[in-house]
């Protein structure tokens, strides 16, 4: 057998690799085995061709005849070259002298279509020992985890690699244009990967090695080996492999980089990991690398996935059997598609969870510090969490949308932002539950309300409610579930936006996006165990139900406008409709103060634009909600100020502020919770204006976002009032944002994974950031409840008002008064020098000598007090070494920094001193 | 409970609906009745909370989709168990396993009553049965 002619390309594109091409044609020229010809193909750039020409004789010049750019240029020479095996050489390489020998040997196998050899670096600067090997081929050359030589690959590396004349009148369209450098910024790569695929497609028995004997010194210049190369090189991969993947489909386009992204990386971070322990810090930095190299690859991957629709006239007429000149450029196929989309939400998704609970499992609770929980988990909390919001971001961006998976990704992202909590702690957060806790424990205890002990005795529907399944279930106290009531009424609120959404007409992109944006924005935390949250729920329902039956078409709207807004205009409303809404409003009425009249609001809001049929509804709302105030008004105009706020609205619509002089982690998370808050509203308006530059109907869902801080007008609810709009308003504005986010209502683009990270990067710290002060430890719990249930009834005096107390069903003869804190009885000022003798007189005073008065200090009152600068560690010192000093006050409990002190007989007969003035404030 | 075959989607839908919850009242009662295994019986009182009763009550709404049929008897279940618990307090008859065994009672007889509903109307209506709620 004679042995076959070689043609040798090499592509050119610049004067400033002016050397290296002339070392590449002398290494050529000074081959074993000379190859019959040598092309040089010069990309668009007349005075190398010039210079070529005038310098290089013997050798074949060529202009590139296709499109800028590598594959154009390899396309030309292809077209031209007679070799009946036709080798590639990069303009930065030069072959050993054997190279030509070595490929050429291997072809005496008649069944090799292709024969690559190795490329090896040659550093122009020293090595960075940050790059890995098995990042070598950001460099262009071969790396770790390469079959080895002989075996079977599925593509060459471009830089070396040869084939036989046949694989090109098999792939007659020849390398891809819009692949490979030049026709993008990015250095864009993968056209050998295509072609070598397409081939295969095209003769499955085709078979391509490696010969690692025939090898190339491939250049690598200083800028090759910074880390902006190497993050850009490994972006440019991924969009390239994205491409790839359009064209000849997932399973080929990625079937080595599963190998590779699963195998080869995790033992080369380790082989890094392992490095490091034998005190070589540079593998601390090469498993650093790896780790972000793949991050980035991921990244542009998701890029090039989202962003391919863009790309798919030339993706589409590419793909085809026939060849380009054929113009048969069709139109993107969406089965086509559809098939080449990846299954990355099967393992995006299960992957992200793993890593997240690694994060949570390796969480350090025990001591939390500045921004909670945030700064105690592990980097896989974030990694797991970055993944599930691409697994997200990939799920909305498929040609064929699926509930299911995008059910499950919006349970796992209920599940991974609001289960966290609970699953780290041992205890329920937020001082408050333990005060809900009291109540239901109140109610399960005396079967009965009393409602002169407070307004939450007079709207009892939510401890009604737990009462009862603390029973049924058989648990003897709320706190056995409580911490799980929360990520409960979220699950539970997922379905309810389902159908509002459904109902409002939101395509199906937009109407996954609204949720995900709700639970990821749904930073306030009111929906723990608490009325609030059932009434959350409930108004959902309500909400969902008048929407989806009770609804009227838009009159000023046309068409499709009418039923975008408000789908089926006209839909008969019975009266069992009427009846359920008008029961389930009741209930509200009594479960929650505030909320019915929110809901009222925006079903007044939605009557008022003609959205709503009957209109007559809003009115029976009005009339059931006051009719359930008017015999409680007595109460409420009594204790809770009710028209000290009405017309106020501009003060009402301030959020709480707990200190004037908050830590600076405090401010921080302060911050998060406004931007995120003005930002999903801002998202709304947007989303409002595309809407309606698309033609669709916004003025409902305006209605529906807006209205609740219209009742900021006549109440600030403790000044929590605006916190409770948001709460009501944020489903809509989350359905609006969704609008400006997904506005061509096609495909997702990169947008709106990216907000929604930015979103739940926000919600992370307005949600965790304060756990230091709103966690409690078992200890803390279990000692501050035996003491309540032990102890005499009578006033608790806590250090500050912020601890895991009022949990038993007695809770209403244990009085609550702070010493620090605004409204306290110290105040935020300085405490006096013996502050023991001065709770003692106040105590004296409030009881008037008849009940026993406690003081309490705990670690949850502390970390309260260091962060809202309501009270310093030495104040507390103070406060613990006067009464510990003081014959007034006797240390009973002392426990895991949980001291409590009982006062003394002594007290009844202390002499009036210097405290002799009204101590009142601050105590019940 | 057998399924009927060849049914159409939303209608075997919400008989496996009915099933579920069904098997949930009745799993609740026998963990009550033996005191049953704390975790179990906490998560069985949950999805009984939930879903049950408001089962009954959307299982004989003439029709309804998908996702109103998992969303809406969530909002009844809470609402209706908030009402009866409420209601019983203010009356001074806090008798909370009474209540739960009246409610598991009614919300068996609402589901029976839809399930024979819905297999005494034609089958072929059933296969017609168009999604609009």
């Amino acid at each position: 057998m004679s042995s076959p002619s070689i043609s040798v390309i090499i592509c050119v594109y610049t004067e400033d690799r002016w050397d290296h091409i002339c070392a590449a044609v002398e290494s050529i020229r000074a081959q074993s085995r000379p190859s019959a010809e040598l092309i040089l193909v010069v990309d668009h750039n007349e005075a190398l061709y010039a210079r070529l020409v005038d310098t290089q004789p013997g050798v074949i010049v060529l202009r590139n005849q296709e499109a800028h750019g590598l594959s154009g240029a390899r396309n030309t020479a292809v077209a031209v070259a007679k070799g009946e095996i036709i080798a590639f050489l990069d303009d930065d390489a030069f072959a050993q002298p054997e190279w030509l020998e070595f490929l050429t040997e291997a072809y005496e196998d008649s069944k090799i279509s292709g024969v690559g050899g190795l490329a090896q670096p040659r550093w122009q600067t020293r090595r960075p020992r940050w790059l890995p090997e098995e990042f070598y081929w950001v460099v262009g050359c071969n790396y770790r985890g390469m079959p080895p030589s002989g075996a079977p690959v599925r593509n060459l590396l471009g830089g070396n690699m040869s084939f036989r004349r046949e694989a090109f009148d098999l792939v007659p369209e020849g390398f891809r244009i819009d692949l490979g450098r030049s026709v993008d910024k990015r250095p864009l790569g993968c056209e050998e990967t295509e072609f070598c695929i397409r081939l295969r497609e095209r003769k499955p028995d085709v078979k391509l090695i490696m010969e690692h004997r025939a090898k190339v010194w491939h250049h690598v210049p200083g800028v090759r080996c910074q880390f902006s190369y190497f993050v850009a090189r490994c972006y440019a991969e991924g969009l390239s492999k994205a491409r790839v993947s359009a064209s000849v489909g997932w399973k080929a386009g990625l079937s080595s980089e599963r190998g590779y992204a699963t195998r080869v990386l995790p033992l080369g971070a380790a082989r890094g990991m392992a490095d490091l322990f034998r005190g070589d810090i540079g593998g601390l930095r090469r498993a650093g690398a790896i780790v972000a190299g793949l991050c980035v690859t991921s990244g542009g991957y998701m890029a090039g996935v989202m962003g391919r629709n863009r790309q798919l006239p030339v993706v589409a007429a590419l793909s085809t059997d026939d060849p380009p000149d054929t113009d048969d450029r069709r139109p993107a196929e969406e089965p086509r598609l559809g098939a080449t989309w990846p299954p990355l939400g099967s393992w995006l998704l299960p992957a992200s969870l793993a890593l997240w609970a690694i994060g949570l499992s390796g969480a350090h609770v025990a001591s939390l510090g500045s921004y909670g929980l945030l700064a105690a988990v592990g980097i896989t909390f974030y990694a797991g969490l970055g993944l599930l919001v691409v697994s997200i971001g990939v799920e909305l961006a498929r040609a064929q949308i699926s509930p299911l998976r995008l059910g499950l990704h919006a349970a796992a992202l209920i599940m991974v932002l609001y289960g966290s909590a609970p699953l780290v702690y041992r205890e329920g957060r937020y001082a408050w539950l333990y005060k809900t806790i009291g109540i239901v424990q109140y109610i399960s205890a005396h079967g009965h309300v009393d409602r002169s002990i407070d307004i939450y005795q007079n709207w009892p529907g939510f401890f009604a409610l737990a009462g009862w399944f603390d029973q049924v279930a058989g648990v003897s106290t709320p706190l056995d579930y409580a911490k799980w009531v929360q990520l409960v009424f979220e699950l539970a609120a997922l379905p309810l936006l389902h159908i509002s959404y459904r109902s409002l007409a939101l395509p199906v992109r937009q109407r996954w996006l609204a949720i995900f944006l709700y639970f990821g924005s749904n930073w306030i935390g009111q929906d723990y165990l608490s009325p609030q949250g059932l009434a959350t729920v409930l108004s959902l329902g309500i909400v969902a139900l008048v929407l989806r039956w009770m609804h009227a078409g838009n009159p000023s709207a046309r068409g499709q406008e009418a039923r975008g807004d408000m789908g089926r205009a006209g839909t008969p409303c019975s009266r069992p409709l009427v009846a359920g809404f008008a029961l389930l409003f009741f209930i509200v009425t009594f479960v929650h103060e505030l909320s019915p009249y929110i809901l009222v609001t925006q079903l007044a809001a939605l009557a008022v634009i003609g959205l709503l049929r009957p209109r007559w509804i809003v009115l029976i709302a009005l009339v059931i909600a006051v009719a359930y105030l008017a015999p409680n008004f007595p109460y409420v105009y009594r204790h809770n100020g009710l028209f000290s706020s009405v017309g106020n609205f501009f003060g009402n619509l301030r959020p709480p502020v707990f200190s004037a002089r908050p830590g600076a982690s405090q401010a921080v998370i302060a911050h998060c919770e406004l931007v995120l808050s003005i930002g999903v509203w801002a998202l709304a308006l947007i989303g409002a204006w595309c809407r309606r530059q698309s033609g669709q109907a916004v003025t409902g869902l305006l209605a529906l976002t807006f209205a609740p801080i219209l009742v900021l007008a006549i109440q600030a609810y403790g000044n929590e009032g605006i916190l409770r709009a948001y709460l009501f308003s944020l489903p809509w504005a989350a359905a609006l944002a969704s609008s400006a986010l997904l506005p061509t209502l096609d495909r997702g683009t990169l947008r709106a994974p990216l907000i929604l990270a930015c979103t739940v990067g926000l919600f992370l710290f307005s949600f965790f950031g304060d756990d230091a002060s709103n966690v409690m430890s078992q200890a803390e719990v279990t000692t501050l409840l035996t003491f309540m249930e032990e102890a005499r009834p009578g006033l608790v005096i806590c250090a500050l008002r912020d601890g895991p107390l009022s949990d038993t069903a007695n809770y209403n003869e244990f009085p609550i008064a702070g010493v620090y804190g605004r409204g306290s009885i110290v105040g935020t000022g300085k405490a006096p020098p013996s502050v023991a003798e001065f709770l003692a007189r106040t105590a004296e005073y409030a009881t008037g000598g008849s009940k026993p008065a406690y003081v309490v200090i705990s670690p949850v009152m502390l970390a309260y007090g260091k962060a809202y600068g309501g009270a310093s560690p030495a104040s507390f010192t103070a406060l613990r070494d006067s009464l510990a000093q003081s014959r007034y006050w006797k240390e009973i409990v002392s426990n895991d920094g949980i001291v409590v002190f009982r006062i003394t007989v002594a007290a009844a007969h202390m002499p009036r001193g210097a405290y002799n003035s009204k101590p009142a404030m601050g105590v019940p | 409970m057998s399924l009927p075959v060849g049914k159409a989607g939303p209608s075997r839908r919400a008989e496996l609906l009915d099933c579920l919850a069904g098997l949930v009242a009745i799993g609740l009662d026998v963990l009550v009745l033996v005191g049953g295994i704390q975790p179990l019986r906490l998560l069985f009182a949950l999805a009984f909370t939930f879903f049950v009763p408001g089962r009954a009550i959307v299982t004989n709404w003439p029709r309804v989709e998908r996702w109103s049929a998992v969303g809406m008897p969530i909002v009844f279940s809470l609402g209706s168990l908030t009402l009866v618990a409420t209601v019983s307090l203010w009356l001074g008859l806090w008798h909370p396993m009474a209540l739960f065994a009246l409610v598991s009672a009614a919300s068996l007889a609402g589901i029976g009553v839809g399930i024979t509903r819905r297999r005494r109307a034609c089958p072929t209506h059933l296969e017609q049965e168009r999604e609009v709620g």
